[in-house]
């Protein structure tokens, strides 16, 4: 046995080349499995417990104001666990160059607890305290001061303390609009009770925050929340799993875990493919010596096991370097760009253990089963039989012998070419596994990127017309005069843009934009890229909630207005057309309708085309200044965000990209070299019968070629189906990228394979070349 | 007198192994004449294999020259050597190198497509009596007719040299006693020059010349004036 193992370790050194390949191949599938994996699942780690400390309101109530009283109220709802009343402001900077989201705090807070990095609560009203990555973002620190512009008027307050909320991990002033968090412009400000009291009159709370007990009927809490304050002006209620805070982080997290337990295994299965090839050869040639070791009384077992061995020291050693790689430097690299989007205290990579388990038994049970089917022929023969040589392959007429009218014009070069084929399918079969892989995967990542690029264009230049959008303080009424002209304007439209819920087979929150029916803002357009106009009879709805409710043109639908300036109005639209929108799902209605349905219509902002838009940042800069103006933003800086945001996807390509060229690669370098050192005595008679270098590679290159070939044919179809898979999983539940093959994506995917296989053959030329013209001269082994 | 077609002027090569230098040639010289089927005869380790590799341009001298056709070979880089092996060199090995994945025509056909002036590849193998055997493949041929493939093969290629490595050393008595034969008629018939390198001395009568080998040098170059014929060998 012992000597088995050293028999075993000198058959790993000799082809080390292979040992790598196999073990690199498997390394990048465990790699994949359990850096995906351990991400995803510390982080779940992470945010579940920050949730759970900061006690996260399970609901929340806005209120145009409501008194102590009013929240008692709640308090006493039937599943309501516990209640807790701020006030909730939105302000700027004094020096116009951040806004702020402002809360009230109290020690007494037991919900959306915030966690103090330094300093303390504001105890005074000129007290403050402010979100650590505006701090960071702005150099402030505690006992710096700061001054907001809150209702007109300015005040100065101390940072008393610094703070992380899990509330706000992904903190952005309007994700629909921006969903790239800006910590520069953007951040908390949580002041004392008294602070903000003072400032907006009267006291009162704006918003409540609720959590319920364990068996609460939500639906019935919503309902009693809303009959029993009606008296307070109320606004609506969001649940917290339909923030999007929450919702899009789990979505990303969700694709992390869906990418770790689906590609990894293409990666498995190449290495597998490598070590059967290559054990089989392995056996072939030790024939043998296998009929030695048997009729030396070493039982078949114990035989296998030896073969076995081998392909469990690939495994290892891939586990081995995968996890180290899947362990420390996979899940650094992920959190760092998530923190990019999320704001969240410092992740504790756990939970590794299992997943290095499993990804090491899948890895070395892939081998094992490889080299299982690769021995078992052999070992079943008996040991006299094993030390003859093989049984001459029997000669048989491949299938395109039988047309002669096209097997006689073909080259003696390319019918061996065709004959070493045809007559190891399966060998040409495995190859162009590791082909289909690649193209399979290039193809997933050339669509990603395409539809990406396709999704700004249409997004930001086709659909979002405009180029700058505004949005006001106070709501004001239809065909009020704007509150700003300027000479660079040349057309703005007014909009409304309302929370929604539509009670479709259960209620989805959406928003709805209103237009006038004639705007130059927005352009919609249907699945067949059509162009729709704004319909004075309907409403327009994504495509992507159509297909997902089965709901057709002509239908009506419930759509609740959750806006106290509509009275919270459920109104019955019909769906006039179906529109494709990328970036979040809204739904589109023109002013005209609204009125025919009986609503009174408000505008809250405007949509602005200008005459000279090289001068945006200029009026930019004068809309931002107008008092009425909450914020002012250019579509070219929504677009530039929308880049960084994607960030990731792109970076996605570029790995997809190069383990594409790793499964290529490994695969027709390891089978082709197998494949020459197999023919060596017919290379070396054919350089002695005098054929040129270029001829005798071209055997080689050729060979690959038609594999290749071969191969792209259904690495497209695999391509096409996983990539539909991948959409599913990369995209957030509010995004929508259309599933399209298009020519560009298999045209770039079947180039660089080609590009890989090149690379390869020129690689393996130096095989070829160094097989020795004496081979010729030695005997049959 | 006939033309001098091949001329090993002292012809040495030595190939070094880490520290150990090995003189497998040692200043060998000596002469083949157009049409002359010739011998190299020598036990193993004698230096035959060497001379073949050398002649067949499978491998560089260290030192002397190699004139075929007045051309020396030794100078030859190494494309001009693989022009040098298409056209002028016919191969016949000792384990007739056949390609598994063609038949028996095919693997004529295949030999001779890179030559310019190749004879009718259906032909030559008529005349090596397989005309029955066109579409056979290597493993459903006995040894004797596998390596009359490989001479016809060669000899497809019209080449000025035919040589053979061992020829008849991987078959039985009766069987080589056929190839070498074959060797002969096609020396006669197409007026080749034929170079057998052998261990085997029962072989050596039916030769124009005999070059004996014995550690790397030529121990004797014997001229027969009479050429047995196969009938007279004892093998």
């Amino acid at each position: 046995m012992k000597k088995l193992f050293l028999k075993m370790f000198r058959d790993v050194r000799k082809s080390l080349g292979l040992f790598v390949a196999i073990s690199a191949v498997s390394a990048i599938g465990v790699a994949l499995l359990t850096g995906f994996s351990v991400t995803s699942v510390s982080m779940q780690h992470m945010t579940n417990s920050y949730y759970k400390q900061a006690n996260l309101a399970d609901l929340t109530a806005y209120y145009l104001k409501i008194d102590d009283a009013g929240i008692a109220k709640i308090q006493n709802i039937s599943g309501v666990a516990d209640v807790y009343g701020r006030i909730t402001l939105k302000a700027s900077a004094a020096d116009n160059k951040s806004d702020y989201l402002i809360h009230s705090v109290s020690s007494n807070e037991k919900i959306d607890v915030p966690a103090l990095n330094s300093g303390h609560l504001p105890q005074a009203a000129d007290e403050c305290m402010i979100d650590s990555a505006y701090a960071k973002a702005n150099n402030l620190s505690v006992e710096d001061n700061i001054s907001a512009v809150i209702n007109g008027q300015t005040d100065n307050f101390a940072i008393s303390g610094i703070f992380n909320t899990a509330e706000y991990i992904y903190l952005v002033e309007d994700p629909a609009k921006n969903p790239e968090p800006d910590h520069q412009t953007y951040g908390l400000l949580y002041v004392d009770k008294s602070a903000v009291s003072l400032l907006t009159g009267s006291p009162g709370y704006t918003e409540v925050l609720v959590t319920l007990s364990k068996n609460a009927n939500v639906e019935q809490v919503k309902k009693d929340i809303t009959n029993s304050t009606v008296g307070y002006g109320f606004g609506h209620i969001t649940l917290q799993k339909d923030q999007p805070v929450f919702s899009q982080l789990q979505s990303d997290l969700d694709s992390v875990s869906a990418i770790a337990t689906s590609f990894p295994y293409i990666f498995f299965l190449v290495s597998a493919v490598i070590i059967f090839i290559s054990m089989s050869r392995t056996v072939q040639s030790e024939r043998g010596q296998i009929g030695i070791m048997k009729a030396l009384g070493i039982s078949t077992p114990v035989i296998m096991l030896h073969y076995m061995s081998y392909a469990v020291l690939c495994g290892l050693a891939g586990s081995i370097f995968g996890n180290l790689f899947g362990v420390f430097l996979l899940p650094q690299f992920m959190l760092k760009t998530y923190s990019g989007l999320y704001t969240f205290p410092e992740v504790v990579i756990s939970g590794f253990g299992v997943y290095v388990t499993v990804s090491t038994i899948v890895v070395v049970l892939f081998g094992i089963i490889a080299s299982l089917f690769s021995t078992r022929k052999v070992l079943r023969e008996v040991p006299a039989q094993c030390m003859r040589p093989m049984p001459p392959k029997k000669a048989q007429k491949i299938w395109l012998e039988k047309h002669t009218k096209i097997w006689s014009r073909i080259s003696y070069k390319n019918k061996l070419i065709l004959r070493n084929i045809l007559l190891n399918k399966q060998r040409a079969i495995l190859s162009s596994i590791g082909i289909i892989g690649c193209v399979g995967v290039l193809l997933c990542g050339f669509g990603l990127r395409e539809s990406i690029n396709n999704l700004t264009t249409s997004q930001f230049t086709k659909m979002q017309k405009f180029d700058d959008m505004v949005l006001l303080k106070t709501p004001v009424a239809y065909n009020t005069p704007a509150p700003f002209s300027a000479s660079n304007i040349s057309e703005s439209d007014q909009l409304s843009v309302v929370p929604v819920t539509l009670n479709l087979s259960k209620d989805v929150s959406a928003a709805l934009y209103v237009l006038p029916q004639n705007n130059a803002s927005i352009d919609l357009y249907n699945n067949n890229g059509a162009k729709l106009s704004l319909p004075a009879d309907g409403i327009l709805l994504p495509y992507k909630l159509a297909q997902e409710y089965h709901i057709k043109p002509g239908d009506l639908v419930t759509v609740k207005l959750e806006s106290a300036l509509y009275k919270n109005a459920a109104v019955q639209a019909k769906v006039a057309a179906v529109d494709v929108l990328y970036l979040s799902q809204d739904i589109y209605m023109s002013y005209e309708y609204l009125q025919t349905l009986g609503i009174t219509p408000f505008v809250n902002g405007y949509y602005i085309t200008l005459q000279d838009k090289s001068q945006d940042a200029a009026t930019i800069n004068y809309l931002s200044g107008i008092p009425a103006v909450r914020s002012a933003i250019s579509n070219a800086a929504l677009q530039k965000s929308f880049a960084t945001m994607t960030g990731s996807e792109n970076s996605l390509f570029y790995v997809m990209v190069i383990m594409s060229a790793a499964l290529a690669l490994a695969v027709i370098y390891n089978i082709s070299s197998i494949n020459i050192f197999e023919r060596r005595r017919d290379i070396a008679t054919l350089k002695v019968l005098g054929y040129r270098k270029n001829e005798i590679y071209s055997l080689v290159d050729v060979e690959n070629l038609i594999i290749t070939a071969f191969g792209c044919v259904f690495g497209l179809l695999f391509g096409a189906v996983i990539y539909k898979y991948l959409l599913a999983i990369v995209v957030s539940a509010d995004m929508f990228l259309p599933y399209k093959i298009s020519f560009s994506m298999v045209g770039l995917s079947v180039v660089f394979t080609f590009g890989f296989m090149i690379i390869t053959n020129f690689m393996l030329r130096g095989k070829t070349h160094s097989i020795d013209m004496v081979e010729s001269l030695k005997g049959v082994e | 007198m006939p033309a001098k077609l091949i001329e090993f002027n002292n012809v040495s090569k030595q190939y070094i192994m880490g520290e150990v230098k090995i003189d497998a040639l040692k200043n060998v010289s000596f002469t083949i004449n157009e049409g002359e089927l010739a011998i190299i005869l020598g036990a193993s380790g004698a230096g035959k294999t060497t001379v073949l590799n050398l002649l067949g341009g499978m491998d560089r001298a260290t030192g002397g020259s190699i004139l075929v056709e007045n051309n020396d070979i030794t100078k030859y880089n190494e494309s001009k050597l693989t022009d040098y092996r298409r056209e002028k060199i016919g191969f016949v090995f000792q384990f007739y190198n056949l390609i598994s994945n063609l038949n028996a025509l095919e693997n004529v056909e295949f030999a001779a497509e890179v030559c310019k002036n190749h004879l009718n590849p259906k032909e030559v193998m008529q005349k090596v009596g397989l005309g029955e055997r066109l579409y056979n493949y290597p493993s459903q041929l006995s040894g004797g007719e596998q390596q009359r493939v490989a001479i016809a093969r060669a000899v497809a290629k019209n080449p000025l040299l035919l040589l053979c490595d061992e020829p008849t050393g991987a078959l039985d008595s009766e069987t080589g006693k056929q190839v070498i034969q074959l060797l002969l008629d096609i020396n006669l018939q197409y007026q080749k020059t034929v170079v057998v390198i052998t261990h085997n001395t029962a072989i050596a009568g039916i030769s124009d010349k005999i070059i004996h080998m014995k550690n790397g040098e030529i121990e004797n170059v014997t001229i027969d004036q009479r050429r047995k014929s196969i009938e007279e060998i004892e093998w």
